[in-house]
């Protein structure tokens, strides 16, 4: 039989740690808050309705079927939505592929070298990663030349940086500024999430 | 043997692996809580649970993790937390073989983005978790070094050890 103290003292110390626990779930769940002017990589709509922000990891397989959906959902909703992609590489590897994806628009492919990653082929490594870079056509002198130099190092860091100040969770997508949590690799689930936010949008738009 | 029978029964023993396991539930619930609704999608993208045991599974987990890492940690109720520990242990094994038989290379939740860890090394990571946790629970009586369980076992043996006063008057 325990002692009343001891029970007491148990007791204490699950409810401290339990609000400590709630504490940080709770600077887990705010949202995102989303900028509606495009300023960096953007693709889709031009006045979107809806605007997903992706903070994705090359590395994490979460994030490349995330990024899969996404791109296929911009074909489903041409003048609805929009893109707004965020460097927030958390592997050794995931930075080079971010510094690349810059390298890449620098020559204006940007997105071909994106897709050609995410729908085709994640580079592992450096080989794979050139060969990727070659396949879109890019001018693979200058885009060796920009990726050795390390311009685009601070530029990737600084994205990464303010996303985690804009209280970004790491490779995750936000739909209107919300943290979408439905299946990775269901685009239905994710486009119910788009409706919903259009219905909102067009409710909104009714109103005025 | 007997000597690693005798390091099994050394109270400083006990006392590191309690800090280790207290340690690395707490960082791990940590570095979850903050994101448990990308840790939820990830449990059901391992395709292990039926969806709404992946929920739950991901639900909880992260504050047991923060309960059973400070009960440890603190040395409460040892051998009951030494056996939660051990289950949990070994949902975390099945998980990362899992992954490794899908070919993943990466645990990106088990630490969050904080220490990134590689699916063979949080494998490993889980064997010494379940082997720490078994020596607690086997030995969990003697693990009482600096813990509130052996505070109050103490003060209860000091309380019983003392004459009572209503005797004499």
């Amino acid at each position: 039989m325990q002692s009343k103290g001891y029970i007491f003292t148990v007791l204490l110390i699950t409810v401290i740690t339990l609000a400590i626990g709630a504490l940080l779930w709770h600077s887990g769940t705010q949202r995102l808050i989303i900028d509606k002017e495009c300023d960096g990589w953007c693709r889709g709509a031009e006045e979107p309705m809806v605007i997903i922000d992706a903070f994705p990891d090359f590395e994490c397989q979460l994030c490349v079927n995330k990024e899969k959906m996404i791109i296929q959902s911009l074909d489903i909703y041409p003048d609805e939505m929009r893109l707004d992609y965020h460097h927030y590489p958390y592997n050794d590897f995931s930075y080079t592929l971010a510094e690349a994806l810059e390298c890449a628009g620098e020559q204006g492919k940007f997105w071909e070298l994106h897709d050609k990653i995410y729908l085709e082929d994640m580079p592992g490594n450096m080989s794979e990663l050139l060969t990727a870079a070659e396949s879109v056509g890019l001018d693979m002198d200058l885009f060796n030349e920009s990726l050795d130099s390390g311009k685009f190092e601070d530029k990737v860091l600084a994205e990464r940086e303010q996303a985690i100040a804009d209280g970004a969770q790491a490779a995750s997508v936000y739909i209107n500024g919300n943290l979408y949590t439905g299946p990775a690799s269901s685009l239905d689930d994710f486009c119910e999430a788009i409706d919903a936010e259009l219905e909102k949008a067009g409710a909104a738009g009714g109103e005025q | 043997m007997k000597r690693i029978s005798l390091l099994m029964q050394n109270s400083y023993l006990h006392l590191a692996l309690r800090l280790f396991l207290g340690a690395t539930f707490i960082v791990s619930a940590v570095a979850k809580l903050p994101m448990q609704d990308r840790f939820i999608d990830v449990v059901k993208d391992y395709h292990m649970l039926p969806g709404f045991l992946a929920s739950f599974y991901g639900s909880v987990l992260p504050w047991l993790e923060l309960l059973l890492g400070v009960y440890i940690l603190l040395g409460m109720m040892i051998k009951q937390t030494s056996f939660t520990l051990i289950l949990i242990g070994a949902t975390f094994m099945v998980a990362n073989i899992g992954a490794i038989a899908k070919g993943m290379e990466h645990c990106g939740t088990c630490f969050g983005e904080a220490f990134p860890l590689s699916a063979p090394v949080a494998l490993a990571l889980d064997f010494i978790v379940i082997i720490a946790a078994v020596v607690l629970l086997v030995h969990g009586h003697r693990a009482r070094k600096l813990s509130v369980d052996g505070y109050f076992e103490r003060r209860a043996v000091k309380v019983e050890s003392q004459p009572d006063s209503s005797e004499g008057s």
